[in-house]
């Protein structure tokens, strides 16, 4: 039977014939089945369940992050042994907190200003005489990947560099969305990976010495200070993790939030007139109902039941946050675009635990000012009848797309 | 934490009580300080991310709600609204 005719009640139905199409259906039935349910397919179990994913991300004692058993190539791939998404313990900790402080809610005044807000408003002037644009690459994407480079000190107007730069972190994603499997896949990584290195290397070597306000020369400072025997290689590191860790994700969370508000007059109205806290919950709800990063992977450290089910060691869990995400065990009408939703943030598409995305802050700043942007700037912004209506496209990482609009 | 979600104050707490995040940050008050279990060192450590750090700061995930404790107040620390 092929993977798209195998019906989900089936043992041998799997995930992966979810690529490209809406996923939601599917995982109402799929929670149907259980809390954690095996896919022959993805060779791991889905944990579908909110509570089930917050147990497993919360404890890591019992379950580790898949980078552990990682073999040195896979790590260099990524960004480097020392990045903080791939060490454990103690140094990932301290690592941790030079991360927070950089990125805290005090510091997203001075990078909205200097980073995102001018990043922002030259996009939309790109476009704005035109009457028309593609908003996930003119805008959902072209937003992270321009205020990254600007934050690291990269000329953000130099288009060539920025899509290259993008092209070799997709490459790496994709790569890392299929749990770092080999072949092909494996091997655009690791060219991006080397193209990566050599962009920055020499950022992170002229820094050490010559500090400005630079995200790189900002690990520098920072790290000197909380992380033991910070060198060039975990700036390095941490540089590249940074900057993966921000882009696809961002993009897609953004692309995500205009979908929403081209789509539901009512949740519009009332950001536009409240660009304060329902804008903040608006932004809460997109993650929460489409998300960006659909799913993180988990190994069980020892057999250890979840749920009532029985997970053996070495067992992987792919804690499917979108799945979790509307779970009607934990939020009422789930499905529903709700702007009144108590404890809106409670979801887990910024992960849940010790390893919390360490960006959560920027994330909502750049979500949030790409809203304000263009409600401000693009009040007639609709989607344009005549062109591909948006779908919720890819797998791993995912985003409502194309967005035509007209304005 | 729980508790002053579960009350309906906007607290942004995203780690869920790993005192990993410091987004759940409150002062408390005075003659509360001193009933409390004294901070470990994680949660110092993570204190110390946490803006306008205070005498009286700590990570409401980090109290552990006892009898004894029954009526005590906190005020929520700046970058913990959410
Ligand atoms: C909406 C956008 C974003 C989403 C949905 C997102 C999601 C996530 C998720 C799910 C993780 C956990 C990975 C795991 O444990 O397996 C994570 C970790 C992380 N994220 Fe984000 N992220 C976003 C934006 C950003 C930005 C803008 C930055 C930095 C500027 C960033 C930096 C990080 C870092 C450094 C970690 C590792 C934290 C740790 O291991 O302690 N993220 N993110
Ligand atoms: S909830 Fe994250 S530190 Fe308390």
């Amino acid at each position: 039977m092929t993977p798209a005719l195998t019906p989900i009640s089936s043992p041998d139905w799997s995930m992966l014939s979810l690529a490209d199409v809406d996923p939601f259906p599917s995982y109402d039935e799929l929670r149907r089945r259980g809390p954690l349910v095996w896919d022959p397919g993805m060779n791991c179990w889905l944990a579908v369940s909110y509570h089930a994913c917050k147990i497993t991300e919360s404890d890591e004692e019992t379950f580790r992050i898949m980078y552990v058993d990682a073999s040195p190539k896979t790590l260099e791939i990524n960004g480097g042994a020392t990045g903080v998404s791939v060490m454990t313990g103690e140094k990932h900790a301290a690592m941790r907190r030079v991360y927070l402080k950089l990125l805290s809610p005090s510091a997203m005044t001075k990078y909205r200003v200097d980073h995102v807000l001018p990043v922002i408003n030259d996009a939309i002037d790109r476009f704005q005489k035109r009457g028309g644009a593609e908003l996930v690459t003119e805008y959902a994407q072209a937003i992270p990947e321009r205020v990254m480079a600007s934050m690291f000190g990269l000329p953000w107007k130099d288009d060539a560099l920025v899509t290259q730069v993008a092209e070799w972190h997709k490459d790496i994603v994709a790569w890392i969305g299929m749990k770092n499997a080999g072949g092909e896949l494996m091997q655009k990584a690791q060219h991006a990976s080397d193209k990566l290195n050599e962009l920055f290397l020499p950022l992170v070597l002229e820094r050490k010495d010559k500090r400005g306000d630079d995200f790189i020369s900002l690990l520098w400072s920072q790290g000197e200070k909380d992380y033991p025997g910070l060198g060039v290689t975990e700036v390095l590191h941490n540089t590249r993790d940074s900057a993966i860790g921000s882009g696809e994700t961002t993009a897609n969370a953004i692309a995500n939030a205009v979908y929403l508000y081209l789509t539901n007059p009512e949740a519009r109205r009332a950001i536009t007139n409240d660009q304060g806290a329902t804008l903040n919950v608006f932004v809460e709800e997109t993650l929460r109902l489409l998300g960006s990063v659909q799913w993180r992977f988990r190994v069980a450290n020892h057999d250890v039941s979840v749920l009532g089910v029985s997970v053996k060691k070495d067992d992987v869990i792919c804690n499917l946050h979108a799945a979790a995400n509307r779970d009607p065990e934990h939020y009422s009408c789930p499905h529903a675009l709700d702007l009144t939703r108590k404890a809106p943030n409670d979801h887990l598409a910024l992960n849940v635990g010790p390893r919390l995305c360490a960006g959560m802050h920027f994330a909502r700043l750049l979500m949030r000012e790409g809203m304000k942007g263009l409600i401000e700037r693009l009040p007639e912004l609709r989607l344009d009848p005549s062109m591909e209506p948006p779908r919720f496209r890819n797998y791993s990482h995912r985003s409502y797309g194309p967005l035509n609009v007209l304005f | 934490m729980s508790v002053i979600r579960d009350a309906g104050l906007n607290i942004t707490a995203q780690c869920g009580g790993c005192a990993a995040c410091a987004t759940c940050h409150v002062y408390v008050e005075d003659e509360w300080t001193s009933k409390l279990k004294p901070v470990s060192d994680v949660e110092d450590a993570m204190l110390d991310i946490a803006e306008e750090r205070q005498e009286n700061s700590r990570l409401s995930c980090q109290v552990k709600l006892t009898e004894d404790l029954d009526g005590l107040t906190v005020r929520l620390a700046p970058g913990s609204g959410f």
